[in-house]
């Protein structure tokens, strides 16, 4: 290992380190503002100077490559003084007077009532106030007393964006929030911007981030430093008391979390690694997460669910907080005792295959264990289904299971990737963290492929967009494989762009162009989602995955929708056999074969639910249609509350503990099915932890797969009455059976073309209709009414909408969960 | 105690006051002036108004900083901090308040009494404004004591140096044109210097008004605070504005608002207030 000299010591340091960054692997702390681990140093604060011999000047330590036998010093009297007056300009803009105030310590003692105020201005009102990096930075620079005095700036605080408060009154400049849009998230969001004969930071043109299309992710309040970039929500909390690591419950990225926990509560959310510890704020035990294998796979990164999406769900007002039962045609709260008596004399009278559960892939592995486990045991019923693919199709576990067995690959692979494929899915939504790498791996030369139907937005930024008509991807993918074994290119990279020629190419030329672009740039990642594997054609079409993975080389990912579509399989929550999956249990529901339903954070939108005889609900909230029939009403604790396991979808097992007491009368999903079965007597429930559970379920030979049985290739063809196929996205933001749009102040700006339809410019011709039109589509299950948009992205005949299920969609009645498609005709609504 | 509502439901109009003007003087505090004749004709140095800044915000008192008996208008200078007077600070001129009833509160007591120092700051300095503009009327020689933090914190100097025969302006981080250090400070140097003073009236934080209270208990010149602990309904009934004075019970809305400095049990307001701002911090959050 190469050495170093700092401040007389000779130390060791990992090659390709900065000066810094050597001085920090031995514990020498060298003052830095504008650094942030997770950002490309920039060296613009002058902060980090240090003396090097042989180098003139003073170089920032930051950017300049530690050598081997460099002799650096980090703390003289020169460099103390350089220090402070390099601060001192830094903060001539700032409102610096409480940073210097002798009686700063008196004045928090007594002035508790300026701390809301609507303006900063100083630290006794900022909500940065004690895990501020100028605060750190004024002891340890030694600057007490201030040459200059301030010169506010006196901008406007931009509060209009949800999420976050703006004040650049309180900026200091560093950059390192365009510096994360831009080179990290690659949103491109925030920029440098001048205004009058001042440079700050902001969105050009001074837009609203929501006119600019900011994600929300929340990054760059992550790396502010200071207080000009702060959540709404925790903005007058103050330092957490403790903060706990944990693992996101919302999607299968499964990013690491760090919760920020104030009198019992959870009151902040941060992405593991992306907040700097300074004086006040503590840092996460690093034991929380058993997942400690390196840095966190997400890099200080979330997205707007796991970042601003937390708090409002777990201690949503709304929330069931205590066992209900129906007395009287209405839901009256009741004890846990009561609620168990009651389910214990009344479910015996189902045992068997009237007995259905629905189980959400969002439960932990140990609940979903213990659930099925409870069907299957106590109630003797096969029927125990769980929404990880399209229902009506058979279980696709297998093939799943195959690729994650042969060709798994670490999200982290996407970055050494030289090409990427997508087929079927939008990681942007559904997984922004995924889509974040596919961004920076773009950036690195990677080559990305896009395989949809309408030219989205990730389609827009492929190198080749194939557009594949729903339900016909394994046939293009074998094309596509045909193609590849034609090309006959060594594979020398060549790095010409092959961009879609202008106009659209032919298929045959765009599926020889993403040949070409596959044969000349590997290694290859290839993800998929739920437009595979929720359309009809999921078999044939995983098999064509397997098999051009193969032929590339290539890893896997599936980009599924939920947290823990994988733990859930891998417990046997899900069908074993084709009657009993999802639609073989909603028809039982519909000819009155099952009567007695328990959902497991699940809600099919049916009509039929009124017909069983006991629907038993346990979930985090209640949706009106369930809260009119459901008999019994469980409280289900929250991921915060709870210790469990989420399998993300490298098939990575993510353990992580409790955060906070169950808020109210809650339980974990797990406990609540076991103490079911023990009130129903039976054995082997007797767990005393989440970690029993799991013990049990490691332990467990895989449950038996289901077979994947070949089906016709099934390509929606359209029907004379039914001339449309629409595509059907699903609220990103469902969680268990409702969605935060509906639970989270702002969350629904995220996410503005919710029911909306689009429609491509020739078919609205030909319908008349207009861009903001109210049209109305028509399935055979049922209509629903929409706002028109035109869209150049779509070709005729398909259509594309965005909904919320949690709403009942009139297309989702008697249709099931999960469907991506249906065939259907529109109309234009006449007033 | 005089309590007019101001209820101006005259046919046509909408019911409630019309706000005129508001207007950001320095962050955080804010000038609010609405058309109120009734009150404008009455109001007299001291005196505060009730109000609430929306049908379903808390009612709210307010020291009137400032009125035009002719054209019948009342101004308000109040610092942005906290639910409610935040929900204020977004009203812009043509919204109505649905509450504005005053004034209320016994006036300030006003005569030559010679030499007057009025030691202001925050919301504080717009408060005191009417006193310095009425004392000077009476002949006095009026100091002006005006603190910040800050000098981007200062506002109406000018005003005051219209109608003061002496200013002396402090910040704490002694920015121009303020001498650096807190307000008591600069008070206590000055009753240090022999020179003779009458009377003072500090208006501002409660911790400034503590400290001004330590800062002259000594000397034996008569200091009158004003008081702003929470006060809800103005009337007296709530109890929310409990002081101790001399060993009994008052309330700041029908005895005060302001009180003989020295004879308040400090101690037991500063610890009051403790509670009810951690309920505001849940009830920012939910706004
Ligand atoms: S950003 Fe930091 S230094 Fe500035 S006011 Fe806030 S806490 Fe104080
Ligand atoms: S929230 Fe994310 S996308 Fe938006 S400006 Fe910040 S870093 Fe950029
Ligand atoms: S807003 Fe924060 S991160 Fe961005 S430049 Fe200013 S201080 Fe730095
Ligand atoms: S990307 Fe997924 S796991 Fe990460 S924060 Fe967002 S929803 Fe949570
Ligand atoms: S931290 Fe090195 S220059 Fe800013």
């Amino acid at each position: 290992m190469p050495t170093i000299t700092l401040n007389n010591l000779s130390v060791p340091f990992t090659p390709g380190s900065s000066v810094l960054e050597a001085a920090r692997q031995n514990g020498v702390r060298i003052p830095t503002l504008c650094y942030h681990p997770i950002l490309k140093s920039v060296g613009a604060c002058r902060l980090c100077v240090v003396e090097v011999d042989g180098l003139r000047g003073f170089p920032t330590a930051c950017t300049t490559p530690a050598a081997d036998g460099m002799v650096v010093r980090t703390d003289t009297p020169a460099l103390r003084s350089l220090r402070r007056e390099v601060l001192s300009l830094i903060l001539s803009e700032h409102p610096y007077t409480c940073l210097v105030c002798d009686r700063h310590d008196r004045c928090a003692e007594w002035q508790v009532t300026i701390r809301k105020a609507a303006v900063t201005t100083g630290c006794e009102n900022c909500p940065k106030n004690g895990q501020c990096e100028l605060q750190t930075l004024v002891d340890e620079v030694g600057l007490s007393l201030m040459p200059y005095s301030i010169s506010y700036r006196g901008l406007p605080v931009e509060k209009k964006d949800p999420f976050f408060d703006r004040d650049y009154n309180l900026c200091i400049l560093c950059g390192r929030c365009v510096r994360v849009c831009q080179d990290v998230r690659r949103t491109g969001t925030l920029a440098f911007i001048q205004r009058g004969s001042q440079t700050l930071v902001g969105t050009a043109f001074d837009k609203s981030h929501l006119e600019v299309d900011c994600e929300f992710c929340g990054s760059c309040v992550d790396v502010c430093p200071t207080g000009a970039l702060y959540d709404k929500r925790s903005k007058w909390e103050g330092v957490p008391e403790t903060t706990a690591r944990t693992v996101c419950p919302y999607c299968s990225v499964g990013c690491e979390l760090d919760l920020w926990i104030k009198r019992g509560k959870v009151v902040g959310v941060r992405p593991a690694g992306a907040v700097l510890p300074t004086g006040g704020l503590l840092t996460a035990p690093g034991g929380a997460a058993a997942n400690t294998d390196g840095a966190p796979r997400n890099n200080g990164m979330a997205c707007v669910r796991g970042r601003f999406g937390l708090v409002e769900m777990v201690h949503a007002p709304d929330r069931v907080r205590h066992p209900m039962l129906r007395k009287g045609g209405r839901l009256i709260e009741t004890s846990w005792e009561d609620a168990l008596a009651f389910l214990a004399e009344k479910l015996p009278a189902y045992r068997g295959e009237s007995f259905a559960l629905l189980a959400s892939p969002h439960l932990t592995s140990e609940s979903a264990y213990a659930l099925q486990k409870f069907a299957r045991q106590v109630m003797g019923s096969g029927n125990v289904d769980s929404p990880t693919a399209l229902p009506r199709i058979p279980r696709i576990g297998e093939l799943v299971d195959r690729l994650r067995a042969e060709r798994s690959a670490p999200l982290r692979s996407l970055l050494d990737a030289r090409s990427i494929v997508v087929i079927g899915a939008n990681p942007r939504l559904s997984h922004p963290v995924a889509a974040v790498y596919i961004r920076q791996a773009q950036a690195a030369g990677a080559r990305l492929i896009v395989v949809d139907p309408r030219r989205s937005e990730l389609a827009k930024r492929a190198d080749v967009w194939l557009p594949v008509k729903p339900g016909a991807d394994a046939a293009l993918l074998q094309e596509l494989r045909q193609a590849l074994a034609r090309e006959t290119i060594p594979g020398e990279p060549s790095n010409e762009q092959h961009a879609l020629p202008q106009g659209g190419a032919p298929q045959g030329g765009a599926v020889a162009q993403a040949a070409h672009c596959l044969k000349t740039a590997s290694p290859c990642v290839i993800l998929y989602g739920s437009g595979v594997t929720h359309s009809l054609a999921a078999v044939e079409t995983l098999d064509a995955i397997h098999d051009l993975a193969g032929d590339l080389q290539a890893g896997v990912i599936p980009l599924f929708g939920a947290a823990n579509t994988l733990g859930v399989l891998d417990a046997g929550a899900v069908a074993v056999d084709e009657k009993q999956n999802y639609a073989g249990i909603v028809q039982g529901i519909a000819n009155g074969e099952i009567k007695a339903l328990y959902l497991a954070g699940e809600m099919p939108a049916l009509d039929e639910l009124m017909k069983l005889e006991l629907l038993i609900v346990q979930d985090h909230f209640l949706s009106p249609n369930v809260a009119e029939y459901a008999h019994a009403v469980l409280p289900a604790a929250s991921f915060a509350e709870v210790s469990g396991t989420l399998v993300n979808f490298e098939g990575r097992a993510q353990h992580f503990a409790p955060a906070i007491p169950p808020v109210g009368d809650t339980r974990p999903d797990w406990w609540i099915a076991a103490a079911l079965a023990r009130a129903l007597g039976a054995d082997g429930f007797t767990y005393s932890s989440a970690a029993d559970v799991w013990q049990e379920l490691d332990e467990q030979e895989r449950p038996p797969v289901g077979q994947a049985a070949s089906r016709p290739p099934s390509a929606l063809d359209s029907q004379a009455d039914y001339p449309f196929t629409l595509l059907l996205e699903r609220n990103a933001y469902a969680y268990r059976s409702s969605a935060l749009t509906d639970h989270i102040k702002g969350m629904e700006l995220c996410k503005a073309d919710e029911e909306s339809l689009y429609l491509s410019v020739e078919d609205a011709r030909r319908l008349a209709v207009a861009e903001g039109d109210l049209v109305q589509a028509t399935s055979p299950a049922g209509s629903a009414t929409f706002l028109a948009h035109l869209s150049a992205d779509l070709p005729a005949t398909l259509a594309y909408a965005s909904i919320n299920p949690a709403h009942g969609s009139q297309l989702f009645v008697g249709m099931l969960p999960g469907s991506k498609v249906c065939l259907v005709k529109i109309d234009k609504v006449t007033s | 105690m005089e309590t007019h509502e101001c209820k101006t439901t005259t046919a046509g109009h909408p019911a409630g006051v019309e706000i005129l003007e508001q207007r950001m003087l320095v962050p955080n505090v804010n000038v609010l002036t609405v058309r109120a004749p009734a009150i404008a004709r009455k109001i007299q140095p001291g005196q505060f108004i009730i109000l609430r800044a929306d049908e379903r915000a808390e009612r709210m008192p307010l020291t009137v900083s400032d009125w035009d008996r002719e054209a019948g208008t009342v101004s308000c200078v109040f610092m942005q901090v906290g639910t409610s007077t935040q929900k204020l600070g977004v009203l812009e001129p043509g919204d109505r308040l649905p509450t504005f009833v005053g004034p209320l509160g016994h006036p300030l007591e006003m005569a030559n009494f010679g030499t007057v120092v009025l030691t202001s700051g925050c919301y504080g300095i717009g408060a005191l404004y009417p006193a310095a503009r009425r004392l000077r009327e009476l002949g006095n020689h009026v100091i002006g004591m005006v603190e910040a933090r800050s000098n981007f914190l200062l506002y109406w100097v000018e005003k005051y140096r219209s109608v003061c025969n002496e200013v002396i302006i402090s910040t704490f981080d002694g920015s121009k044109p303020g001498k650096k250090g807190e307000g008591p400070v600069h008070l206590s140097d000055l009753l240090a210097t022999g020179r003779k003073i009458d009377r003072i009236i500090g208006v501002g934080c409660t911790f400034m008004m503590y400290e001004t209270a330590r800062s002259t208990r000594n000397s034996g010149v008569k200091t009158i605070v004003s008081l702003n602990p929470i006060m809800i309904d103005g009337t007296g009934m709530c109890g929310a504005c409990r002081v101790v004075v001399g060993g009994e019970t008052k309330f700041a809305c029908v005895d005060g608002p302001d009180f003989d400095a020295h004879q308040i049990d400090w101690e037991l307001l500063l610890s009051r207030r403790k509670p009810y701002m951690e309920a505001e911090a849940v009830s920012i959050e939910n706004w």
